[in-house]
């Protein structure tokens, strides 16, 4: 594939809003998840990083799911050094990816519809539970008025995501593409995740254990890339392959491999067959925690070790016995990274990244 | 590159095959009527899918049987039964309903005790389109399913439409599929849009729109697979394009900038002049708001002359489905040679430039246009060829 | 005008302004307070639109038992905080809360 190269990453997670935040939370390593009233252990975003009044009044009935898109959306923007108003507006796309959509606002259409009755549903929950809800209020507050599209699958959304975004570029559709994902933790999600997973009470998730049921920790947030095939205005490398058939062992010429622990794959034993010795492994979901469009977030982490040139230590894993664990932080010379992520019929998926 | 249909699969309420459904078009009848798929207090007619059963999943994934027994139709159009296992074949598929966890009782069981059974979770994982059929087929190649409201169908289409371009598959099923569901029923009734008698596109005494349900599915393939294939085309996918309004979270840009935006775009996508469009399938929901900015911009891209309608009069709005059902709908138009009437149209708006077709319509030449509108202020526009 | 009357009405008010602020967006950020009596809802003034008038219709069935049958009746009921305290104070069911 032709490169895609990154010139502005957003991003809000647990440990707040932007990419230095990111960035030190790599350096910085594992901290204790955030509890909820009932006690269940999550990454999730705190209240104060979704406050933001500048942006806002231009989304004012935005839901939680949305301002999440929204802020990661316009810091992506922002990073970029992009002037939107520069730009001819219908010349840039977005492509939001998410598995569990605005499933929190859809549950409050179902009470609406259980304490209320039928008719008395309110139109402004309704309209934000909507899955393309968020790219709406996104496209309203960048003011774009090219392609706006909104995908969902439960595995390798992110991934499939990128690559439509790179058939639009090809075609010479757009210039630029604000390519991203969003997820959020409800009270119903932590409650699905401690029913169908096995959830770390201890707070910490351990990836690279090769349990048949990884221990994990939910978490949540949004991510966004600016991508187009301009190389001029790479800021963080780009992205140079990807590779969904699921018959593929990956790369051998990286320098890293990052992999999407989420938990939901299940074992990540399926790794160890396909993963060079040679080439040190990490994992980070320990730090923003495991959802199932959480890939892009790797793909973050990857892009400032290529941008910095450092390789940041992989936190908590115990069976260093079965990988060469990237364990230390460290300069180091970093020309590519791969990243993978697998589903739960053991299928791989690849993304290449490079300086 | 052109890109050609090779398959087609239409299930909706005017048929679940092409033959009722154009007998459907011809008679003018309109199979709408009181929802039976639920219980409900809202009085609007529905156009419900009466009598499918296919089921290829749990009968509680409606949306996805809808989804796969249209694409097995397409397969079967297409005679690609057998060979698709692990073939480089790109699943796009549009959706509402069939994205969301929904289920009334989960949320009441989890909000009164804290906890609920698994089993409408489990339904939900299992059922999203894309990933259900691309793993059902065993296909290898791109999957999308696209959630972009009422635009979702046409958009998948264009999905895969960049996907051949590119080079990522030598075919890809493409389409979309709803289901009639409870929750949608009562969104669309809090934003006033539906209508308590059978809707009537374009009309001066228009209320609003009904729901209907089905699916939708192209089998779009290369030149160089189809000949390979030995497969005549159906129709030639000439051009698309989409954009968006950047407007309003429920209501169109007045200005209507947005699809005339798509639809210019997918004219010089197609490389054709507005002259050369035969007709048009337009959106049409018969909302006040929809059918007044879509007739203004068919008006000043296409004239007063322009032939066209809204067939949701005989489907409803079947949300993710529409787009790619209605494209097939052009298909079907470009092969006969004619168009049906706008069921349900009587008497123009003194505010609306343009009437639709008001009885079955000779048409002539090549080109169709299918256009789509729909919430988050999404605009779609797809150009249609029947080949000589 | 009778003061109970008049009470009635200030209460009515109040609760208005609370459900506007929480339940149409934005308005979370300004209070209950900092909405004046007399400001116009709709157009220049707090600035909302059509979306919010079909909230507002939603929110009178379920917290007043009142029905918006004709959105143009609903027009001039829904200029002020006061135009629309008063319409519910003179429709709400006397049963209702």
């Amino acid at each position: 594939m032709k490169p895609v190269f990154i010139e502005g990453i957003g991003i809000i997670f647990t440990r707040g809003r932007g990419l230095n935040k990111f960035e030190q939370a790599l350096k910085d390593g594992w901290d204790e998840p955030t509890v909820s009233a009932d006690g269940r252990k999550a990454y999730r975003v705190p209240k104060d990083a979704l406050i933001d009044y500048n942006i806002l009044k231009k989304v004012r009935r935005s839901d939680r799911f949305s301002r999440l898109a929204v802020f990661a959306a316009c810091d992506a923007i922002h990073d970029s050094d992009l002037d939107i108003a520069d730009l001819d507006q219908s010349s840039i796309g977005i492509i939001i990816a998410t598995a569990f959509g605005p499933h929190a606002t859809i549950f409050k259409v179902l009470d609406d519809i259980i304490d209320y009755g039928e008719k008395k549903v309110s139109p402004t929950t309704f309209a934000n539970s909507i899955h393309n809800a968020a790219a709406s209020y996104v496209a309203s507050a960048l003011g774009c008025t090219g392609p706006v599209m909104t995908t969902t699958q439960f595995y390798f959304s992110f991934q499939q995501a990128l690559l439509l975004a790179s058939s639009w570029l090809n075609e010479g559709r757009l210039k630029k593409v604000l390519v991203g994902i969003v997820d959020e933790c409800s009270p119903a999600m932590e409650y699905i995740c401690e029913e169908k997973l096995s959830v770390a009470h201890n707070g910490k998730m351990s990836p690279l254990s090769c349990l048949k049921r990884p221990k994990f920790v939910p978490g949540e947030g949004s991510a966004f890339f600016l991508v187009s095939q301009d190389s001029r205005k790479k800021k963080y490398g780009a992205f140079t392959e990807i590779d969904i058939t699921g018959n593929s062992h990956g790369w051998t010429d990286v320098d890293l491999s990052i992999i999407g622990t989420n938990a939901m794959g299940g074992s990540e034993e399926v790794y160890k067959d396909i993963l060079n010795k040679g080439i040190p492994v990490a994992a980070y979901s320990s730090i923003y925690g495991g959802f199932m469009t959480g890939n892009a977030f790797e793909c973050a982490a990857a892009a400032l070790m290529l941008k910095n040139q450092t390789q940041y230590a992989s936190p908590n894993v115990d069976r260093t016995e079965l990988w060469n664990v990237a364990d230390k932080s460290k300069e180091r010379e970093l020309n590519q990274i791969q990243c993978i992520s697998h589903n739960n019929t053991q299928k791989l998926v690849f993304i290449k990244m490079t300086k | 590159m052109k890109i050609y249909v090779t398959g087609l699969g239409l299930i909706s309420a005017a048929g679940e095959n092409e033959k009722e459904t154009l007998t459907s078009f011809e008679s003018g009848k309109r199979r709408a009527g009181p929802v039976s798929l639920f219980s409900t207090q809202i009085q609007s007619p529905a156009y419900e899918a009466k009598g499918f059963s296919r089921h290829y999943f749990p009968e509680q994934l409606r949306t996805l049987n809808l989804c796969l027994a249209a694409t097995e139709d397409a397969l079967d159009d297409a005679s690609l039964k057998e060979e698709i296992r692990g073939k480089r074949i790109g699943v796009a598929m549009g959706t509402t309903v069939g994205s969301v966890l929904n289920d009334i009782n989960f949320n009441m069981e989890f909000r009164d005790k804290g906890s609920a059974p698994m089993d409408s979770v489990n339904l939900y994982l299992e059922g999203n389109l894309s990933s259900g059929i691309h793993s059902f087929l065993q296909t290898e190649g791109p999957s999308i399913t696209v959630v972009n409201a009422c635009v979702s169908g046409a958009n998948a289409i264009g999905v895969a439409m960049s996907w051949l371009r590119s080079g990522l598959c030598d075919i890809a099923i493409a389409g979309g599929a709803d289901e009639l569901n409870k929750v949608p029923f009562c969104g669309f009734g809090a934003l006033g849009i539906l209508s308590d008698s059978l809707c009537s596109p374009f009309d001066l005494n228009r209320k609003g729109l009904n729901l209907g349900e089905g699916a939708g599915v192209l089998l779009l393939e290369s030149e160089q697979s189809m000949e390979r294939r030995k497969k005549k085309p159906r129709a030639i996918m000439r051009g698309y394009d989409f954009s968006n309004d950047a407007h309003h979270l429920t209501s169109p840009d007045p200005s209507g900038a947005g699809l005339e935006r798509a639809t210019t775009g997918a004219l010089i996508d197609a490389r054709l002049e507005p002259d050369a469009i035969s007709f048009i399938n337009a959106h049409g929901t018969a909302t006040i708001d929809n059918d007044l900015v879509e007739a203004r911009v068919l008006h000043n891209l296409f004239g007063s002359t322009i032939a066209f309608l809204s067939t949701k009069g005989y489907i409803g709005h079947t949300l993710g489905a529409a787009g790619a059902l209605e494209a097939g709908f052009c298909i079907l138009a470009l092969e006969q040679g004619w168009i049906p009437g706008c069921a349900g149209f009587k008497k123009l708006d003194p505010n609306i430039p343009i009437a639709p077709v008001t009885q079955k319509t000779q048409i002539e030449g090549h080109f169709a246009l299918s256009t789509s509108m729909g919430f988050g202020g999404c605009d779609a526009a797809l150009v249609i060829e029947f080949p000589e | 005008m009778n003061s109970s009357h008049e009470n009635e009405l200030t209460e009515i008010r109040q609760k208005v302004k609370q459900l506007l602020v929480s339940n149409l967006g934005q308005l979370e950020m300004l209070g209950p307070s900092e909405i004046k009596d007399d400001v116009a809802l709709f157009g220049e003034g707090l600035g909302l639109d059509s979306l919010d008038a079909l909230e507002i219709v939603v929110l009178l069935k379920k917290h007043f038992k009142i029905e918006i049958k004709d959105m143009n009746e609903g027009r001039e009921v829904f200029a002020t905080v006061d135009s629309l305290s008063r319409f519910i104070q003179m429709n709400a069911p006397k049963d209702g809360n």
